[in-house]
């Protein structure tokens, strides 16, 4: 399945040792791979990139789940399968039920009070986060002003969240 | 957002190890000490007929739960480490139950050993009241790794679990034979297995 067995074991080793840049490069690899994967599963769709970023980000969350000295492919794959597994199960559920991502809600909604209530079973950050950026229609400058969080580390908590929430509405449904 | 600024943030959190690698099993601890209290508070001193059976029956009793207790443990950190390969430590099992079986077989070959044995209701009861407690803190040391076959995961939380409590019960249990360790100390640890297998999909996905 990969063309170059040693280079990610190679780059994520840097990584651990400090090497930021070495940590880019085994990102952006993984991602190439990843989106190779995907695409042979489902197709070139244009939720491959969806699944693409779910996977890296539960690459980097659960980083420690690789013992040093272990090859990243067999540990990569796993999780990207799993994730995958993960995201068809939830578009078979998500067929009739709304997009979150588009959510624009009147405040005083049932929509709103339901989204409130969800809201709640989110880290705190994460559900300013959506708060800020879904509910009260801030931009991510201005939600990033108002919370002093980076423009970068907001989005990355907008995008972990909502993963959060469409599981919690699958879940809702069940 | 693009995929690229996801990779620029990521490498900026950086790829050092984060702390969760060896205190995964602490939860497991926490429950293991909970049962032990739990009992000293409900049933007492410990090891109260050590002077009547001695110390054989306690010893054989919580060798065959702490060693599935252990195997367990092993296994259950493999198997929440994806991709990783569980073979030998699933085969690993094998050895206590086989040994407690074949102690069973001996005995019945050779007496006629008390059946189901006097305090039978509560082992099962004690076993039964205190799984929770390790299965809980067997889920929440799997969180913090990465599992991917939730069933085999929900199995050996289930299988751990039920091991812990026994391990626990062992120490107040005045039964002596190994027909009674087989019919109430491995057969509710594999019934709890079962039902960790069902609980397993719901309970640990990410």
């Amino acid at each position: 399945m990969t063309e170059t067995p040693d280079q990610l074991d190679a780059l994520l080793a840097c990584a651990r040792a400090g090497d930021e840049a070495a940590y880019r490069r085994f990102l952006t690899e993984a991602a190439a791979r990843l989106r190779g994967f995907a695409e042979r599963r489902i197709g070139r769709e244009a939720e491959v990139e969806d699944i693409v970023q779910q996977c890296l980000i539960a690459l980097h969350d659960k980083r420690h789940t690789l013992d040093p000295g272990r090859p990243v492919g067999p540990w990569m794959y796993a999780i990207a399968r799993h994730k995958l597994a993960d995201w068809l199960r939830q578009r078979r559920r998500r067929a009739a039920s709304v997009q979150l991502e588009e959510l624009a809600v009147a405040p005083e909604s049932h929509a709103a009070r339901d989204l409130g209530a969800l809201l709640g079973h989110l880290p705190d950050a994460q559900a300013e986060a959506i708060r800020l950026t879904h509910l009260e229609g801030l931009t991510m400058r201005h939600a990033s002003a108002r919370t002093g969080a980076s423009v970068s580390a907001l989005k990355l908590r907008v995008h972990r969240g909502m993963a959060r929430l469409r599981r919690l509405v699958d879940e809702g449904q069940e | 957002m693009k995929t690229d600024e996801l990779i620029e943030i990521l490498s900026r959190e950086g790829a050092a190890r984060t702390s969760a690698g060896w205190y995964w099993p602490l939860p497991l601890a926490a429950g293991a000490l909970l049962c032990l209290a739990a009992l000293a508070l409900t049933l007492g001193q410990p090891l109260a007929a050590l002077p009547q059976i001695g110390a054989a029956p306690y010893a054989m009793k919580l060798a065959f739960a702490a060693s599935v207790a252990l195997a367990g443990i092993l296994a259950l950190r493999a198997s929440g480490m994806p991709g990783r390969r569980l073979g030998g430590r699933l085969l690993v099992f094998a050895f206590p139950f086989a040994a407690v079986l074949a102690l069973a077989g001996m005995e019945t070959a050779a007496t006629d050993p008390v059946w189901p044995g006097r305090t039978w209701a509560q082992c099962v009861t004690a076993i039964a009241l205190l799984t929770p407690l390790g299965f809980a803190a067997a889920i929440l040391a799997l969180q913090r790794l990465a599992p991917t076959r939730l069933r085999l995961s929900g199995a050996l939380a289930g299988v751990v679990a039920g091991a812990i409590a026994a391990s626990a019960y062992a120490l107040w249990c005045p039964e002596t034979t190994a027909v009674f360790l087989l019919a109430w100390y491995a057969g509710p640890i594999l019934a709890v297995g079962a039902m960790g297998a069902m609980l397993g999909p719901r309970l640990l996905r990410w």
